[in-house]
């Protein structure tokens, strides 16, 4: 089955082992990636920040280049650029006040709805728990993880069973063989839209999640997000200095930790893009 | 620049917010569950509650030259919880938007360069080029060491893009940036 990719920015740069990895855990589910020809970014929270039909306009444009490429349904991996897409084709029904302008903008007619998935729903609804448990090789037995979801993956685009305490991710992680741990933080915002403005709001969220793993028993974190990931992986040589023993706490993205369960080594996986490495935790 | 109501009558400020975004600060009922939830509480001087009660107290001139709004990481928390389902995160985001449409000078210096430098990337590249946005926020927010040493072990991890990507249809993006430049 053929589904159409959305990367985003992200992707090609601070997070391309979670581009690389997404990629081969599509396809051993069964199913194609088509990435979007020449897409552009969604614009992000600046965009937003600015206009509402700007940061419409440019997720519209991505919409109309793959329906253009005859695609049905999209895969972003980012919730950022899921959630400027979803707001997009909202922003494009009939009913909406924004869709003539927004046609206007990005010069088209019209622009048709396509289903979008950001990963965690794409496996939970369109691989399904039961898929995905028949593709692992190498259970991940005996591993305890930090399930987080970050704040975005909230938004009814994902459309969580329970907002304030998802599952999904959770179940998804039991699929793999390993124990998701129950802990407070899993929705908690990590900032990482501060990260380069206000460092010191995005120091202590990110101390706070990364305690609240860490008291909960997780080995790691498993992240949906590249922001999130990048955020809690990073910030953690600064947040050591003023502790008196570090977190040594991995953020792994949940399509590493999938391909290890299908197979992959751990050398396969882009680990060696982490700053902190997982390694310990995958040779026990 | 634009005209903000705010002065003429007692309900001006809330009725444009309500123009604008569509959301009524006026169906507040002040039980602070959007600011007990807030991850940034901490570091705004109006929590998103005491915002919700000034726009219906009219209080234009101290909101759009607030701090609070600019610290907002749209993370929703907020607008999910609230009872009377205000999309509270929408209302900061409009706040935002008025501060530089109104031509009032922005209480936080560094989030609307930040904004600005970004978009700025996105409309020459078509997506964004990381390392030379955020190197041309440090030099022009004048801290241009900023986190060096977490750029020095992205790049020696190849964590990070050297250099841009240019999009082929440069042309789409520059034709719709056209008609908001006037923000950057």
């Amino acid at each position: 089955m053929q589904i159409g990719y959305f990367p985003g920015c992200s992707l090609t740069s601070t997070a391309r082992e979670y581009d690389a990895t997404v990629r081969q855990v599509v396809q051993n589910c069964g199913f194609e990636l088509v990435e979007i020809d020449d897409w552009n970014c969604c614009g992000a929270s600046p965009a937003d920040a600015v206009s509402q039909e700007l940061v419409l306009a440019l997720s519209a444009k991505n919409l109309a280049k793959a329906q253009r490429q005859g695609l049905t349904s999209i895969l972003s991996p980012c919730p950022a650029c899921h959630s400027h897409l979803l707001q997009a084709q909202q922003g494009l029904a009939e009913t909406s006040p924004h869709r003539r302008r927004i046609l206007e903008l990005i010069h088209e007619a019209s622009v048709p709805a396509v289903t979008l998935r950001h990963l965690v729903d794409f496996l939970y609804r369109d691989v399904g728990i039961d898929k995905l448990k028949a593709t692992v090789v190498k259970p991940l037995t005996g591993m305890t993880l930090a399930s987080y979801y970050g704040c975005l993956t909230r938004l009814k685009a994902i459309d969580m069973e329970d907002r304030e305490n998802p599952a999904m991710l959770d179940e998804i992680i039991a699929a793999l063989g390993a124990t998701a741990v129950d802990w407070p933080h899993k929705t908690e915002c990590c900032g990482a839209g501060l990260a380069i403005t206000s460092t010191q709001t995005v120091l202590r969220l990110a101390g706070d999640i990364l305690a609240g793993a860490r008291s909960a028993g997780a080995q790691a974190l498993v992240a949906v997000c590249p922001l999130c990931q990048a955020n809690l992986d990073m910030r953690q040589a600064e947040l050591d200095r003023k502790r008196p023993c570090p977190f040594n706490l991995p953020v792994i993205y949940l399509s590493q930790l999938i391909l290890i369960a299908q197979g992959k080594s751990f050398n396969e996986a882009g680990f060696d893009k982490h700053l902190i490495s997982p390694r310990s935790i995958f040779q026990q | 620049m634009i005209e903000i109501p705010g002065t003429q009558d007692a309900h001006a400020f809330r009725r444009f917010i309500i123009e604008r975004c569509g959301e009524d600060t006026g169906a507040c009922i002040q039980c602070g569950k959007c600011s007990a939830g807030c991850p940034v509480a901490p570091d705004m001087d109006y929590m998103p509650n005491q915002v919700m009660e000034l726009i219906r107290l009219n209080q234009r001139e101290r909101l759009l030259t607030a701090h609070s709004f600019w610290f907002c990481a749209s993370c929703q928390t907020c607008t999910i919880r609230c009872p009377h389902a205000i999309d509270i995160a929408l209302v900061m985001n409009t706040l935002r938007k008025l501060t530089l449409e109104g031509g009032y000078a922005p209480a936080e210096k560094r989030m609307p360069l930040f904004n600005r430098i970004f978009l700025d990337s996105i409309r020459k590249h078509g997506r964004v080029y990381e390392l030379g946005m955020v190197s041309r926020f440090n030099l022009a927010s004048g801290q241009p060491f900023k986190d060096a040493l977490l750029g020095a072990a992205m790049m020696a991890r190849r964590k990070i893009a050297l250099l841009p990507h240019r999009i082929r249809h440069l042309d789409d993006i520059k034709s719709i940036f056209a008609k908001y430049k006037k923000y950057m």
